[in-house]
């Protein structure tokens, strides 16, 4: 999708991660498929239940029953991770692949300070001596605009604000300089301008490392801001994936439009904003054919058939749709004014 | 249409020089850290800091700021959930806390909030009939034997099935029990909604049709609106007029055209330039620097003054006041550095 020869660090194809429980098989994740390149954003982007943390914890190995990995690949540096064991799950985690959360809290542990935490996460990996394991966690703070990280490393983390706490966060994902990191929601609770200068220093950070970086947020202005490519999820799918200007300035799925449409800033002041009907529909009681159908406007009688994944000619784009939005009766491509 | 020389009528909520303190508790991590033996004290937090503001009937205000800069305490100051501190409040003229008993209840009927979390704000244990209908029973705004077509009315007009009245509030879900919040308020026929942050938790698809349904009631019921949000989008969307705080005070006020086309305090400037916008791509993030200060040690002057590019002297040593800066415009800025347009330059 990136148009670079490159192998891609990451490669995901037809994923498949449900839960069993009593109600019936969850199909959280169905059929999901996506490449991630060193050095590029991809920004996973759903309303919430969509499925984009499940997706992050099957990359992570972090499903845990009555959820599992129930069909697909995950290519890492061409290693299906689908196979691995608990025991390469263990060194690859926190090394080569790093996640980061949206409460900073699942990282950190309240009780220690910050630099025992940092020098064990190194010393999980690595056999260094405690100064230089030291000296990179200091580093490491650095890197994530902590001012003052020598001091900083002696703090607990209540002594940090949120949004500190979320760099303390990141920086540990940093540490032994992973491949791939998976950025689940990691500014959603957290205010405008402090968000902005975490992105840009995930955003330095990619350009600088080449760390391949999975955003996942709700949040379409941060794609739009940060993702080189996008991939929209709707019921545990994806609905339309490719590069950032090409989807929000021509969404090809009528979930994609009508979602680009409801964002107050593409509306006229005192208009009443674009809206979708309806609401998500539980993944127990999807109705049969496409799960978007209860809710769109191009719905036609195929639909009532589950539509495939497409590449409509002439677009570098990936879809799941039977009645496609054409450019010609594009309403939302460009912003109202 | 908002600038008070313009109303002859007296604002519907008006505040002089608020303020309202807190006494600070201990967050989960604060605790177990005083647990393990780290010094870690309470302390007094300067919510909200000599505010002054009028609202006039029909108006839509935005109320927009970071994070513990005050806003949900000065939405509960002019709701009455909270006593202010110091200052006053006024409703349509009269001071409140100097009203008798049934002025003081008609001004707590008109004045509704409607709260973040639908869930957290709805008792479980109860039927929705009963939580829309409990209030304007009590307050006698119906009698008993007309609240089920009370209920009723209140449902459709938010759009919800009043055959579902009898259902409990975790059988719907979030947009619908935000509607659930919103008929309660409705319920004792307010003339003001105070919103704080009342769509922050939905859905961007959920999140249009309730901001739609609150600009439709606001024609229908002629409604005056208080809508506290982070979501600047959001704001500019909806509001007639927009506040801007920042740790506990007003730094600028302006009509929303006004505001978003040209803010003139720095900070409003550096919050407007890091939004993310839709159509704003790939775009180099170069974020205003430094820290939200805590309100439990505010800095000295301008509150701003330690991120600010533009700083002098003068500015870490005394408050600026908060004043008219353009009469067109109704914009009101505090910073030392805003001086008044003349009308030579304003064109
Ligand atoms: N432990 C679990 N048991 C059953 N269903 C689950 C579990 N965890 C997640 N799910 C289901 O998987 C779906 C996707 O969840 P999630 O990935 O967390 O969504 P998102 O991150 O997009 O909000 C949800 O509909 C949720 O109900
Ligand atoms: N009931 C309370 N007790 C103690 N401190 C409070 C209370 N309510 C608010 N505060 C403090 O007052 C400040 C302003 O809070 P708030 O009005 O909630 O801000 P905002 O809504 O802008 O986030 C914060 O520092 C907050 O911790
Ligand atoms: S497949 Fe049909 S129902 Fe689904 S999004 Fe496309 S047009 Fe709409
Ligand atoms: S008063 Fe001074 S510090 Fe405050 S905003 Fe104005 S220039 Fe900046
Ligand atoms: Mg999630
Ligand atoms: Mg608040």
């Amino acid at each position: 999708m990136t148009g670079n020869g490159s192998h891609p660090v990451l490669e995901v194809s037809h994923l498949q991660t449900s839960f069993f429980t009593k109600a019936g098989e969850v199909k959280a994740v169905d059929d999901v498929s996506f490449q991630v390149h060193s050095g590029r954003v991809l920004g996973l982007v759903g309303e919430s239940g969509s499925g984009k943390t499940v997706t992050g914890f099957s990359i992570m190995g972090l499903v845990d029953p009555p959820g599992r990995v129930a069909g697909g690949e995950i290519r890492f540096q061409g290693e299906d991770l689908v196979q691995a064991t608990e025991q390469r799950w263990q060194q690859l985690r926190g090394n080569q692949i790093a996640m980061v959360f949206q409460d900073p809290m699942m990282t950190l542990n309240p009780v220690l300070r910050i630099d025992t935490q940092m020098i064990e996460a190194i010393r999980a990996h690595e056999r260094l001596d405690r100064s230089t394991a030291r000296r990179r966690a200091r580093d490491a703070l650095g890197q994530v605009g902590i001012p003052s990280p020598d001091e900083r490393l002696k703090a607990y983390p209540h002594q940090f604000s949120g949004g500190m706490r979320q760099r303390v966060s990141i920086a540990i994902a940093l540490l032994n300089r992973p491949e791939l990191i998976i950025a689940d929601e990691p500014t959603t609770a957290l205010d405008v301008t402090i968000q902005a200068q975490i992105l840009y220093e995930a955003q330095k950070l990619c350009r600088e490392t080449g760390t391949a970086l999975i955003w996942i947020t709700h949040d379409l202005s941060v794609i739009a801001g940060l993702a080189d490519e996008v991939a929209v999820m709707y019921a545990g799918r994806v609905v339309e994936y490719g590069e950032v200007d090409d989807v929000l300035d021509h969404s090809l799925h009528p979930y994609t439009h009508g979602l680009i449409g409801s964002v107050p800033s593409r509306n006229r002041r005192g208009v009443p904003l674009q809206q979708i009907p309806g609401m998500t529909p539980s993944l127990l009681n999807l109705p049969p054919g496409c799960a978007f159908s209860e809710r769109c406007p191009r719905v036609v009688e195929l639909c009532s058939t589950a539509p495939e994944v497409s590449q409509p000619e002439g677009s570098r784009r990936m879809i799941r749709c039977h009645s496609p939005v054409s450019p010609a009766d594009d309403s939302t491509g460009a912003p109202a004014s | 249409m908002t600038n008070s020389a313009t109303h002859s009528s007296p604002p519907m909520v008006e505040l002089r020089d608020v303020s309202k303190r807190f006494t600070k508790t201990l967050d989960l991590a604060g605790r177990l850290a005083r647990k393990i033996g780290v010094d870690v004290r309470e302390e007094v937090v300067h919510a909200v800091d000599g505010v002054s503001l009028s609202i006039f009937d029909g108006e839509v205000v935005g109320l927009v700021g970071e994070s513990g800069c005050g806003k949900s305490t000065l939405g509960r100051i002019v709701a009455g959930v909270h006593q202010p501190s110091e200052g006053e409040v006024y409703f349509r003229g009269a001071a409140v806390n100097a009203m008798s008993g049934s002025d003081a209840r008609d001004a707590a009927l008109s004045i509704q909030m409607i709260f973040q979390d639908p869930m957290s704000s709805l008792n479980p244990r109860r039927r929705v009939i009963d939580i829309i209908g409990e209030a304007p029973v009590v307050h006698r705004v119906v009698e008993r034997k007309g609240v089920e077509a009370h209920v009723k009315q209140a449902m459709l007009r938010v759009g919800l099935d009043p055959d579902f009245m009898r259902r409990y509030p975790h059988q719907f879900s979030g947009g619908q029990r935000q509607r659930i919040g919103i008929a309660r308020a409705l319920a004792v026929n307010p003339d003001f909604l105070v919103c704080d942050e009342s769509v922050a938790a939905l859905d961007v698809s959920i999140q249009a049709q309730v901001l739609n349904l609150f600009m439709s009631l606001r024609k229908e019921l002629n409604l005056t609106y208080l809508f506290i949000s982070h979501d600047l989008g959001v704001v500019e969307h909806l509001s007639d007029r927009v506040v801007i705080m920042y740790l506990g005070r007003v730094v600028e006020v302006a009509t929303t055209e006004a505001l978003f086309a040209a803010p003139r305090h720095p900070y409003t400037q550096a919050l407007l330039a890091e939004v993310p916008r839709i159509d704003s791509r790939r775009r180099r993030f170069e974020p205003v620097r430094g820290e939200i200060p805590s309100p439990l040690d505010p800095p000295t002057g301008c509150h701003f003054h330690p991120r600010c590019t533009l700083a002098v002297d003068r500015c870490s040593q005394e408050q600026p006041t908060l004043r008219e800066i353009e009469i067109e415009n109704d914009r009101l800025v505090a910073c030392h550095l805003c001086e008044p347009k003349t009308d030579s330059d304003s064109g």
